[in-house]
């Protein structure tokens, strides 16, 4: 359709828009932001978290990981730290955890689509992320080892960063703080996520927003004091 | 036990003639089943949660956002008449304080806990009884897990402790406790319930790997063997995702049924879903009861997912057996 058109059909399907608002607000009135929350800024994940409920993972696992009796805490989880896009997380879900000391096993659900689960192992991950985030932005400044940090960056880093490119002299660029800042949650990815390409004319952003993404859930407070460390010294 | 002495049950529990203040107390808009009857010149609040000779009630559960604690009991309260329900199976943390806060272990939150019940006086117990009188809702059953707890995992229920715990159900006005323990616990239970002229109800899930665990049709005739006082609480999710047979077990058992956890799930294990999309055959149990004029107190509970609230999801689901009950 394009644009000509598509102002055409607007204007056609003006009519019945108000019946089509009455029937959104409704559901806007339905909808239980005392138990999901308000709706995230990314649409995205908003569809993500609405799956993580529709499905019932939220009554057990809780809305925010926080886990109601006995189910397993998903944030201490070493399987779901080591999941990539549902690779690790799908197989569970599609048959459940049958052999358990616990009263209700872990149900199977077998009918959930590839997409479902990665709208799940996503909204989980991004749960992670997000707490792990605040506990360590809370967390006092350490001393970092320099050594281990270099180590850290060559295995995690270097394939997207380079330090004689984008990341040359960033020691002098930020300082001890804001380097932190900068790790956990750099700044091009505080923009709401776009789908627009980027302009290397691909969708690399979008790789780096998922990357950061698993390495913020599974970073330690001595990680990320080590990166400073290391980075401090690119001047 | 034929259809009017179950009306005499559930009556005696029924709230008292102080109904008026729960009623005036109702949004505007509620579409409670909670009427005053106005030819009654005491005001009585009727008990209309009846369907078709079916009566309902509400498992809280339902209420995912609501933290089960005291501070929220009267929110629960006004979400019930809200629903329509005059009957509830209540939780025991709806009336207990918690102690396993910030700087306190389990063993000592656990050791506070008890010492507590077996010191709260009656008053405590009758002052929440007169809440639900007044907001025309009756205690059915009093929910406690009086088992191995997977919170603190070990078994230490005193004697003294689980006389207390009936005490308190029976000024609350329950006619049984149930909990969800196994056939361990519930054979050491089982003297307890008939020195307070009530029953203690089983509660099954679905954890077919635990030989201790009440599950089957085979583990609930365990129980009922205990005494003539062990019923079932018979939660048609679990025992379908268990691959039980709903019907046949409610054909076999129905005089040891005191109350059905009516939900739906999928079988072999399958997820919970909203009614009519699982494996549970919903209407044919609600027809069963019916038909047959069993009193079988049917309480409605959800685990699916839902991005509408509580209260919404659960008058979704009271109006699809409404409409299974025509």
């Amino acid at each position: 359709m394009n644009r000509k058109f598509f102002s055409a059909f607007c204007i056609l399907l003006n009519g019945a828009l108000p019946s089509a608002v009455c029937v959104m607000a409704q559901s806007v009135a339905d909808y239980d932001s005392a138990y999901i929350g308000s709706p995230l800024p990314d649409p995205i994940m908003q569809h993500n978290k609405e799956t993580f409920v529709l499905y019932g993972c939220a009554y057990c696992h809780g809305m925010y990981l926080k886990p109601v009796g006995e189910a397993t805490d998903l944030r201490r989880s070493v399987i779901v730290a080591t999941d990539v896009n549902g690779n690790l997380i799908g197989p569970i879900l599609r048959v459940g955890i049958p052999q358990t000391p616990k009263s209700s096993p872990m149900p199977q659900f077998s009918d959930l689509s590839d997409q479902e689960i990665r709208s799940i192992a996503a909204y989980i991950h991004y749960c992670r992320a997000t707490e792990n985030y605040k506990a360590l932005m809370n967390e006092p400044a350490g001393s970092g080892n320099l050594a281990a940090g270099q180590a850290f960056y060559q295995k995690n880093c270097a394939s997207c960063h380079s330090i004689d490119m984008d990341f040359k002299a960033i020691g002098s660029k930020y300082n001890e703080n804001e380097l932190r800042e900068q790790i956990l949650d750099p700044a091009r990815f505080r923009i709401p996520r776009s789908s627009k390409l980027s302009d290397l004319g691909d969708t690399k952003m979008i790789e780096g927003r998922t990357k950061h993404q698993i390495l913020l859930e599974n970073y330690s407070k001595t990680d990320v004091e080590n990166i400073v460390a290391y980075l401090r010294t690119l001047k | 036990m034929n259809r009017r002495d179950f009306a005499k049950m559930v009556l005696v529990g029924t709230p008292s003639l102080l109904g008026l203040h729960g009623c005036s107390s109702r949004e505007p808009n509620s579409n409670s089943n909670l009427t005053l009857d106005a030819d009654s010149p005491q005001g009585k609040v009727q008990n209309n949660s009846v369907v078709n000779g079916v009566q309902f009630g509400i498992q809280p559960f339902c209420y995912h956002d609501l933290v089960m604690n005291r501070e929220n009991r009267p929110e629960l309260l006004r979400r019930i008449v809200k629903n329509g329900f005059s009957l509830v199976e209540l939780h025991a943390t709806w009336c207990e304080p918690r102690f396993n806060v910030a700087g306190v272990s389990a063993v000592e939150a656990r050791e506070k806990l008890r010492e507590w019940r077996i010191s709260a006086p009656p008053d405590y117990y009758q002052t929440i009884r007169s809440e639900f009188d007044q907001a025309g809702v009756s205690i059915f059953t009093y929910y406690v897990n009086m088992d191995i707890s997977y919170q603190n995992n070990f078994i230490d229920y005193t004697d003294e402790e689980i006389d207390a715990t009936f005490r308190a159900a029976k000024i609350l006005g329950a006619k049984g406790c149930i909990g969800s323990q196994g056939l361990s616990a519930t054979k050491r239970l089982a003297p307890f319930p008939r020195k307070y002229d009530m029953f203690m109800s089983v509660h099954n899930h679905s954890n077919l790997s635990d030989p201790d665990a009440i599950n089957t049709e085979e583990s609930f005739v365990k129980a009922f063997a205990f005494s003539p006082e062990i019923m079932a609480t018979f939660d048609t999710r679990h025992f379908t995702a268990a691959n039980g047979d709903c019907l046949a077990f409610l054909e076999r058992h129905h005089e040891r049924i005191r109350n059905v956890h009516l939900g739906d799930r999928r079988k072999n294990q399958g997820r919970s879903a909203p009614f009519g999309e699982g494996d549970t055959p919903i209407i044919e149990i609600l027809r069963m009861i019916k038909d047959n004029e069993w009193p079988i107190i049917v309480m409605l509970e959800f685990e699916h997912g839902t991005l509408r609230t509580g209260v919404k999801e659960v008058q979704s689901m009271f109006d699809y057996c409404k409409r299974a009950l025509v």
